[in-house]
């Protein structure tokens, strides 16, 4: 797809910022403690330019705990803030493609979540794109991405190179004046692939999954990390009278035993194999039946980040490669 | 194929009420009545449109909500089976006459009644798995003309856990036949002792038939299994789904079987959708 996009001499970048600044806080990658982390910056100087944060920036639109209402006895007040803008700076294009595939999910169906739709419209989305991959985890190149972004900026040596993706990002980059110019660059070649084809017939293949299996600690990691796991649990919190308190949506994983519990201490998927599967193939393949479109970006944070490093990729492709 | 649900269309609530997606409305308890040890049944004087099958999250403000069916077909009030098993579920169940209870839904994809006209109707309940069940044969005696020969055959544990006995007679009336049995040792003149497949034994097998199944996970693997090894066909089998629920509408991910949702998609599934 080819988008509009402008000339920024770095040395200008300031001007940028103060523009991005204008819509709301920044929020932009920063190496601390040796990792990196999406932190609130006052200061163009504080960003680190390479690599990719540790945690996704899931949270600035799904809250890992979020207040759905508040009541009093049995009058009920729905939660209505109004979160302060935030300007999300150099995303990769995983990232940036989370935030797609998680709108399909909570924001273009209905019944929306409404705090879900009040965070997303107050953030401005900035990539950064990648000409090499940020390191041996990443297989995005796989996933087939999209341009989604509102604005996103390409490294060309003295200057930038920022396209605009949304009229949102249309109007930041307005105030500057900057020099249109024609630029293309392809996302960055991974050496990590994921082979798709015929996925399917690998599911009740248990022999392909044993790893997972074996290793697996049920933790959870995984789905904390992944940009696109929002699995949720509804809990009430009340004081001690029961008379007041609120309703909570919280995070919760598909990897804990008790997802699927039920009365009767019934699990439905009580077995470590059967939870391991059911994630990776609802990222693969039943969120594709549903949307049309895989729910894995290919961030490889999954991984990079499992206690017992499970590379569910290359467990995946041993399968599809053997015929 | 992605299904639509319709529960959409069923977001009716009492006629001048419209119940909004996600909003909780508060009904006082018209009628409990106690129907074991730790089940009762609870009547709401509000009319609402739903199918067989489809559910409303019950909410205690401060505990928590549980998917609960409707277990009723009626113009002029609506029932939920409710049993105590764990935080919601007893509190509700200590509830007294007008008492409120908060309410979303009807939501899933339920029986489609009219689907049905002319089909013969075998109905096969494990336990608390009647209650859905029994709003399918409370819309078969209503509109008994339309269906063809009705079976039905429930399975409860010991004398003491039979669900809905008053209403036995009413639709054997209706000519409908019905045997059930008990797990546990028992005097009932009327109930054969072992479990529900043991008198499944003598089902015959015709095309025309549909099957109907709810119960416990164990009860309705066996039974399917059986249902299946005797020639049924997998798209003569409709089965209701109970999994863990949270949103009720395809969100939390809590209710997923293979890339079906439960909340949305089911509870009511024809066999081979899942199988
Ligand atoms: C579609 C559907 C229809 C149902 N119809 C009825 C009915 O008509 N009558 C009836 O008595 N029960 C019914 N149930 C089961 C009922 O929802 C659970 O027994 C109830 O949610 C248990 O909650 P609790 O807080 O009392 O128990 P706890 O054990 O304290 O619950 C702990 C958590 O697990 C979840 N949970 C536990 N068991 C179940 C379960 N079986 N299903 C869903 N979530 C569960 C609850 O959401 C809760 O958050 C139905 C369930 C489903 C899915
Ligand atoms: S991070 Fe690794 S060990 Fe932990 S639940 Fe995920 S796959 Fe299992
Ligand atoms: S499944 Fe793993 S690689 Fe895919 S989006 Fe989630 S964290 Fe990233
Ligand atoms: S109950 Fe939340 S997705 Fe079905």
């Amino acid at each position: 797809m080819h988008k509009k996009g402008f000339c920024l001499p770095k040395k200008e970048f300031g001007t940028l910022f103060t523009a991005l600044q204008s819509f709301g806080e920044v929020i932009a990658p920063v190496k601390k403690d040796k990792f990196l982390r999406m932190e609130k910056i006052e200061n163009p100087k504080e960003i680190t330019w390479e690599g990719i944060s540790w945690f996704s920036s899931k949270k600035y639109v799904f809250p890992e705990k979020q207040t759905l209402f508040k009541f009093k006895g049995e009058k009920t007040e729905k939660w209505n803030e109004n979160p302060s803008p935030k300007v999300l700076f150099g995303l990769r294009l995983c990232d940036l493609n989370a935030f797609a595939i998680n709108d399909k999910l909570f924001l273009n169906q209905k019944p929306k979540l409404p705090f879900y739709k009040k965070f997303r419209e107050n953030l401005l989305l900035v990539g950064l794109w990648c000409d090499t991959p940020q390191d041996e985890y990443c297989f995005c190149d796989s996933m087939k991405l999209q341009h989604k972004y509102d604005l996103c900026l390409f490294d060309r040596g003295d200057n930038f190179h920022i396209k605009i993706g949304s009229p949102k990002g249309e109007k930041i980059l307005k105030k500057l004046k900057l020099k249109a110019e024609d630029y293309e660059k392809e996302l960055a070649k991974c050496e990590k692939k994921l082979n798709t084809t015929d996925i399917k017939k690998y599911f009740e293949n248990n022999e392909i999954w044993k790893k997972g299996e074996k290793d697996c600690l049920s933790c959870g990691t995984c789905t904390i990390l992944c940009p696109t796991c929002l699995c949720f649990d509804i809990e009430d919190e009340s004081n001690l009278k029961g008379t007041c308190g609120k309703r909570c949506v919280q995070w919760d994983s598909c990897m804990y035993k008790d997802f699927t519990l039920v009365s009767g201490k019934h699990h439905f998927r009580g077995e470590r194999l059967d939870r391991f599967k059911h994630r990776i193939f609802h990222k693969l393949d039943y969120f594709k039946e549903q949307f049309g479109e895989s729910m894995c970006t290919g961030c490889g944070r999954c991984i990079r980040g499992c206690p017992t490093k499970i590379d569910w990729v290359s467990l995946i492709n041993k399968g599809t490669s053997d015929k | 194929m992605k299904k639509k649900c319709s529960q959409t269309k069923n977001f009716i609530f009492s006629k001048n009420k419209k119940m909004a997606e996600d909003e909780i409305v508060f009904l006082p308890i018209d009628k409990i009545s106690q129907q074991t040890e730790d089940q009762f049944l609870f009547r709401f004087k509000t009319t609402i449109s739903h199918d067989p099958g489809q559910f409303f999250q019950c909410s205690l403000l401060g505990i928590g909500e549980s998917a609960i069916s409707i277990c009723s077909h009626s113009e002029n009030f609506f029932e939920l089976s409710i049993r105590s098993v764990g935080n919601v579920t007893n509190k509700l169940c200590n509830l007294k006459k007008g008492d409120q209870i908060g309410l979303r839904g009807p939501y899933g994809h339920g029986y489609e009644m009219e689907q049905f006209h002319n089909k013969d109707m075998v109905i096969i309940g494990g336990g608390s798995g009647v209650a859905p069940l029994r709003g399918i044969l409370e819309h078969l005696s209503k509109y008994r003309e339309k269906f063809g020969t009705v079976e039905i055959f429930f399975g409860f544990r010991g004398e003491k856990d039979i669900l809905f006995e008053s209403d036995f007679e009413k639709w054997q009336k209706k000519d409908m036949s019905l045997a059930f049995t008990l797990s546990e040792e028992h005097k009932h003149p009327k109930a054969k002792k072992g479990f529900v497949t043991n008198i499944l034994e003598n089902l015959k097998v015709t095309k025309n038939k549909l099957i109907f199944l709810c119960g416990p996970p164990i009860m309705i693997t066996n039974t399917a299994k059986m249902l299946l090894e005797k020639g049924f066909m997998k798209s003569q089998i409709y089965v209701s789904e109970e999994r863990q629920m949270k949103c009720a509408v395809g969100r939390c991910g809590h209710c997923m079987i293979k890339g079906k949702y439960c909340c949305t998609d089911g509870p009511v599934f024809r066999y081979d959708e899942l199988y």
